[in-house]
């Protein structure tokens, strides 16, 4: 069973800037009591999640659109569990899986081969597990002796090829995407987007946060618009 | 309707522990990295602590006018669980910043980055035991059975060090200026712990190293690794900071868990 439920979700976060960061303010605010305090300790509060609720079930697959800044992948980070809300609950089924930047546990001076079974660790599988997805990602990339090197010799063309073929590499229930194509040839994207349409089939549900009009009507069947901190919940003919 | 987690700290802390597996690949890994086209590779560790043990070593024993067989092994014991100690102290409070792309887009336990820190200072410790075993053989140290004892207060120390550098991961995210403070702070700390010196050389004065923790810390463990008395005080003094400080610090950890991403 796979379900995403967000009730009465809100979530603020602060916005620090040097001088509530550093300590000298801290001090200064104790030392001079309140009325610097307004000036000195200064927060500002981003809401980026106000009051959400929605329920995601086995067979959504959801598209999240709103312009830059609307929320999508605090929306996304929320749900992955990242971000706790500071009110609300929320309810996950499921193994998740996150492809958002797919280039974030990589190791420049480890080999190709090495960074597979660490970055297939970080990703959560174990290490025979890890082993096990090897032939696969080698088949992928087509990188062949270059996974003996080290990913600091690769091309960015290259590594994006490994990044990729390693978040990819574990089909889970509940997958959540952010932003993720641009890059890489022509030949190297129509791969990706078959091996992406395999595991975005057999996922239960499926988030996926673009600004590519396209390739969400490809994959969704729902989609959130996200404005200002609230969602509307849209069919997917919402999208011309 | 406002409901807040409780002890999303202690969960988290819990995860970690179950995760050890990969945290210690991982760890592995960053070693292996960082040594990679070197052709001695991590033996570096042993070698840089060897030459600075025996070189200071040699050095101070001739300025303090002291038995280098007596000298050494204290101060080697000492020079090796100080480096655990400090580069803990100063790696902790820089570590959520430098892995923020991580933390930001993989649902990792936020504790694994301490005890990632722990770790590899666990396994540096490994390489500088050569080092050790090398000295005390080489001086002859009689040691009686209350060596054992260093296995179990190895353990205490460590644990020690896990909540200690949890603690300033945390002040570490929340204050930028944290890290310089300690860094700066460091040297001041290093001479007012025995490790140049042990605790009956200097008097008076002891009294007021008493209240520096690290003190306990170190004494602890030296003297039965060197063949000394054991001292009472500093092992109790240790239990019971790690007790209290683990106490304290999952208070904390509850408190600060959830917000620690938006610091960084």
């Amino acid at each position: 069973m796979a379900i995403i439920k967000f009730n009465n979700v809100s979530l603020k976060y602060p916005i620090y800037n040097n001088r509530n960061l550093s300590f000298r303010n801290q001090l200064l605010r104790l030392s001079t009591g309140g009325i610097i305090e307004s000036e000195a300790g200064k927060m500002n509060y981003v809401t980026a999640l106000n009051n959400v609720n929605f329920e995601i079930n086995e067979g959504d697959f959801i598209g999240l659109v709103g312009h830059n800044g609307a929320g999508k992948t605090t929306l996304l980070r929320t749900m992955a569990g990242i971000y706790t809300p500071n009110s609300g609950t929320i309810i996950k089924e499921g193994i998740t899986s996150t492809i958002f930047d797919q280039g974030a546990c990589m190791e420049i001076e480890l080999s190709g081969y090495e960074n597979i079974i660490r970055m297939c660790q970080i990703y959560g599988l174990s290490k025979k597990e890890a082993f096990s997805k090897i032939s696969d990602i080698e088949d992928f990339t087509e990188l062949g002796e270059f996974l003996n090197l080290p990913v600091r010799t690769y091309s960015t063309g290259m590594s994006l090829r490994l990044s990729f073929a390693v978040a990819t590499a574990i089909a889970p229930e509940i997958l959540l995407i952010d932003e993720i194509f641009g890059a890489g040839d022509q030949a190297f994207r129509e791969k990706a987007n078959k091996r992406l349409s395999k595991i975005i089939n057999s996922s239960k549900i499926f988030v996926f946060a673009s600004h590519s009009m396209d390739l969400i009507k490809k994959y969704c069947n729902k989609i959130f618009l996200l404005k200002h901190g609230n969602i509307e919940i849209k069919k997917i003919s919402f999208i011309k | 309707m406002i409901k807040k987690l409780k002890g999303s700290g202690l969960s988290d802390i819990l995860i970690a522990f179950k995760k050890i597996n990969m945290i210690l690949f991982i760890s592995l890994s960053d070693l292996n990295a960082r040594y990679k086209n070197s052709i001695l590779g991590p033996l570096w560790i042993s070698i840089g602590t060897g030459i600075f043990v025996f070189g200071i070593g040699f050095l101070w024993s001739e300025i303090l006018n002291k038995e280098p067989s007596n000298f050494l092994p204290s101060l080697s014991v000492g020079i090796i669980f100080w480096q655990f100690i400090s580069s803990c102290l100063s790696d902790s409070t820089t570590i959520y910043t430098n892995k923020i792309s991580l933390i930001k887009n993989i649902k990792l336990p936020l504790f694994m980055f301490p005890l990632q820190v722990l770790l590899r200072q666990i396994i540096n410790f490994g390489h500088n035991a050569i080092i050790l075993i090398i000295i005390l053989f080489f001086f002859e140290v009689n040691l009686n059975i209350e060596f054992l004892l260093c296995f179990p207060f190895f353990l205490i120390f460590i644990f020690n060090m896990l909540w200690i550098a949890l603690v300033m991961s945390i002040i570490g995210a929340r204050f930028k200026d944290f890290h310089f403070v300690v860094v700066s702070i460091l040297p001041i700390i290093f001479f007012i712990t025995p490790v140049l010196y042990q605790l009956p050389d200097i008097g008076l004065f002891s009294k007021l190293l008493l209240l520096n923790p690290f003190t306990h810390l170190i004494e602890m463990i030296r003297n039965p690794l060197i063949g000394n008395e054991l001292n009472l005080f500093s092992v109790y003094f240790s239990i019971i900071f790690l007790l209290v400080g683990w106490i304290f610090t999952i208070l904390f950890f509850n408190r600060t868990r959830d917000r620690i991403i938006f610091w960084i």
